[in-house]
């Protein structure tokens, strides 16, 4: 399927349609980056993004151009990211305490931020097939009346998909930090989620004695953010009922400003999950728009791996 | 700058001019560009602040950018 992105309107997609549009009002050069972004995108991954740029405008609705500016210059922030990353070849925060001081800490930093990775969730090739790919291969395969729990919930848009079928008995969401877990209770308010969502302010690193309570465990751009990832990998082993399913999308040469866990390939994201109790029944890799897997494997570019994954049985 | 150019977009055919920009060949998108001005960099020995890489608008400004810092 061709995505033409003057075409969208008459194709069906009207919030996506009036995203894109927006965005162009607002940045008419980034078009070219918008056309390759979309060209290969399928009618089951635009069809999400329908979906999914509906909660945007349930959620940024109001000021939706002031989005859109965001989103721009959350752009020009990757990019910075993306010069050091070119000259280092290594992600430019290496602790979780530098992080914190230079962006955490930062309300208005975290707000433009935000709101500007909101919108890549459809405008960006990656991270709208990821996005697909949760909806059609992990949430649908959810067992009827489950307990879905997300870490690092951020702007609610996959707890809100979870909830939005009633398919799950409870759903829960998790941070560590207390602001994080008020912006997405805030989210959920607004995207009027019909089914009641537990959140929680929680450090799955630190908690003691975690138990097996979830049947399925979302774990959406977080590794990258933590200095270990292994131990949040053991905490969700820890955290899954026997038979659950842990959803991992992790980037992949993805330069951020809070980004701290470079994983230089695929096969390193596949495993990092695997060396730490899982087995993977199911990877996809996403490149950024304008690139297949092979080039972007070949130059280094961003790609986001999406995989499914359950306990692996220890070896006798 | 022709090798570099050549390497960056992957393109043995490619002849850099002063008045080419990025609409003028398609490979040229923002990642390419940061591969551009970094491979630039070590080949020349140099170093561009933010705004210059972000505000170049065609080969011809790229190259008295050099110059200026050779």
């Amino acid at each position: 399927m061709q995505l033409d992105l003057r075409e969208l309107t008459s194709d069906g997609f009207f919030s996506l349609a009036r995203i894109v549009g927006v965005v162009l009002e607002a940045w008419p050069d980034h078009e070219r980056f918008l056309a390759r972004s979309f060209v290969e995108r399928d009618r089951d991954i635009a069809e999400s993004s329908e979906r999914v740029s509906a909660m945007i405008l349930a959620l940024e609705g109001g000021d939706l151009r002031g989005a859109c500016e965001d989103y721009r210059w959350t752009c020009a922030e990757l990019q910075e990211e993306e010069i050091e990353f070119r000259r280092t070849q290594r992600y430019r925060c290496a602790s979780f305490v530098e992080v914190e001081r230079e962006v955490y800490a930062n309300p208005a930093y975290m707000r433009r931020y935000l709101r500007g990775l909101l919108l890549s969730q459809v405008l960006w090739a990656n991270h709208a097939a990821v996005a697909d790919f949760y909806i059609r291969r992990f949430l649908a395969a959810t067992p009827p009346s489950g307990s879905l729990l997300e870490v690092g919930p951020g702007h609610g848009i996959l707890l809100g998909l979870a909830a939005a079928g009633g398919r799950q008995a409870s759903v829960s969401g998790w941070d560590v930090s207390p602001t994080a877990i008020a912006l997405t209770q805030r989210a959920l308010a607004k995207l009027r989620v019909a089914q009641p969502i537990e959140l929680e302010t929680s450090d799955i690193l630190a908690a003691p004695n975690l138990s097996p309570r979830f049947t399925a465990i979302v774990a959406s751009e977080l590794l990258e953010h933590l200095e270990k990832p292994e131990a949040a990998l053991a905490s969700f082993r820890r955290l899954l009922l026997p038979g659950g399913r842990l959803f991992v999308n992790v980037p992949i040469n993805s330069p951020a400003p809070d980004h701290i866990y470079l994983l230089r390939s695929p096969d390193e994201a596949v495993n990092l999950v695997e060396q730490n109790g899982f087995r993977v029944i199911e990877a996809r890799h996403f490149p950024m728009g304008g690139y297949t897997l092979d080039r972007a494997r070949r130059l280094g570019a961003t790609i986001s791996s999406a995989m499914i994954a359950e306990a692996s049985v220890p070896e006798a | 700058m022709g090798p570099v150019f050549r390497a960056v977009f992957d393109d043995d055919n490619l002849v850099p001019s002063a008045g080419m920009t990025a609409k003028d060949v398609p490979e040229w998108d923002s990642l390419n560009h940061v591969r551009l001005v970094v491979s630039i960099e070590q080949e020349f020995g140099v170093k561009f602040t933010l705004s210059e890489i972000t505000e170049l608008k065609n080969v011809g400004e790229l190259a008295i950018l050099i110059q200026k810092k050779l």
